[in-house]
């Protein structure tokens, strides 16, 4: 792991260059009153996300690559390349939410090993490539969408939900891309990424839970970070509510698949 | 089923296709307290009544064993592979309070049947 300046951010991106469509409102006093420990715990969990987010900028170079490759809707390849760049500006603005709540310039966050998944039963390249999609859009994107909507529910503070909403706004983006590349996707690849979404979901929503995060308490809910248990329910609920009829509705039914996620979605 | 992600995500998904990815993100917040928020970020992402989610029923296959995620779970390689690597913090809670975690690069999943020590039965 390493610490490295963040990537600068492009002209071309969504905003311009710019990290946030809005200016983040200042909120500097009330934070500066808050208990150390508590500004302390804030700053990291931001910091970690700032390396977080910057990570996932590879797993779009890898989606925008698998897109290309299965000749998909121009707009869907587009929008995955803008994702590389909006991956930057997530963890910059993450950056910046750590040094607000350490009151000094953050360390640039580190550099995090990226690996993803390789998918070596995927029974040709369009099928790997189809799976590289539905894994990190579908689900990925669409869990990160949940999470950040409950830890907005949460937020109180100003900063907290201008960062969030920023954030969030991207995502939902993001996960389109795995939507409406499910809808589009060539008729051949159809029932093997049917066969692929129980082991997807597990996969992917096992990386989620693995996650953990202080004890809660209403002070920290204020500035996004909910109780785990909101985000076990927000992360099964999307399952339940966004991922399972999503499928369903792009024509890809997997009864194995609709009954783990009904009966408690075990990782 | 009236998620309020559903329709922003699944069909609101259309607003990609034959773009150039060049447009503003329509995509908005459901707050929760709309009231407090200027209109152009208050709209909720609530399925409108006259359009329900598709039912997953039909995707429910009464044949089916009812375990058939258990034994993916425990036995199928594809489910034990790491998943995409998620966008959130990695916050650990150790005796000296939250710490960023190790990545999981090469930790293996606990679903993962442990390889038997060479010459056991
Ligand atoms: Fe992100
Ligand atoms: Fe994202």
């Amino acid at each position: 792991m390493s610490c490295q300046a963040l990537s600068s951010l492009s002209a071309n991106g969504r905003w311009g260059g710019a990290m946030t469509q809005r200016t983040l409102p200042p909120a500097d006093e009330e934070i500066a009153a808050m208990p150390d420990e508590q500004r302390t715990v804030l700053a990291r969990l931001w910091w970690s996300q700032a390396a977080t987010e910057r990570r996932v900028a590879q797993s779009f170079a890898v989606v925008e690559r698998a897109l290309s490759t299965l000749e998909a809707d121009a707009g869907i390849v587009a929008t995955a390349g803008r994702a590389i760049d909006d991956e930057h500006r997530h963890a910059a603005l993450c950056q910046a939410m750590a040094s607000r709540y350490l009151g000094a310039e953050a360390a640039p966050a580190p550099e995090l090993p990226f690996s993803h998944p390789r998918h070596p039963a995927a029974r040709s390249e369009d099928v790997r490539a189809a799976l590289y999609v539905v894994g990190q859009c579908v689900f990925n994107e669409t869990f990160a969408s949940a999470y950040l909507a409950a830890c907005l529910d949460a937020a109180t503070h100003p900063l907290a939900r201008a960062a969030l909403r920023e954030l969030l706004s991207d995502e939902i983006d993001h996960a389109r891309v795995g939507w409406a590349f499910l809808a589009t996707m060539p008729g051949a690849l159809r029932a093997d990424i049917t066969d692929w979404l129980l082991p997807l979901g597990i996969a992917n929503l096992r990386e989620w839970r693995a996650l953990t995060l202080p004890a809660p308490g209403a002070d920290l809910e204020r500035h996004g970070v909910p109780a785990r248990g909101r985000i076990e329910e927000a992360l099964v609920s999307a399952l339940r509510g966004v991922v399972v009829p999503g499928v369903a509705h792009a024509g890809l039914r997997s009864a194995p698949f609709a009954q783990w996620a009904e009966n408690g979605a075990r990782t | 089923m009236n998620h309020r992600l559903f329709h922003t995500l699944v069909l609101g998904s259309s607003v990609l296709l034959g773009g150039s990815g060049g447009v503003a993100c329509m995509a908005r917040v459901a707050e929760a307290a709309p009231a407090t928020s200027p209109p152009d970020e208050a709209v909720s992402v609530d399925p409108p009544s006259d359009s329900p989610p598709p039912s997953t029923a039909n995707s429910i296959d009464a044949s089916a064993p009812r375990d058939a995620a258990k034994d993916v779970v425990t036995v199928d390689a594809r489910a034990c592979e790491a998943g995409w690597p998620t966008t959130k913090g990695m916050v650990c809670t150790s005796d000296g309070g939250p710490e960023l975690c190790c990545h999981r690069q090469d930790e293996a999943p606990v679903c993962c049947p442990r390889p038997a020590p060479e010459g056991s039965p």
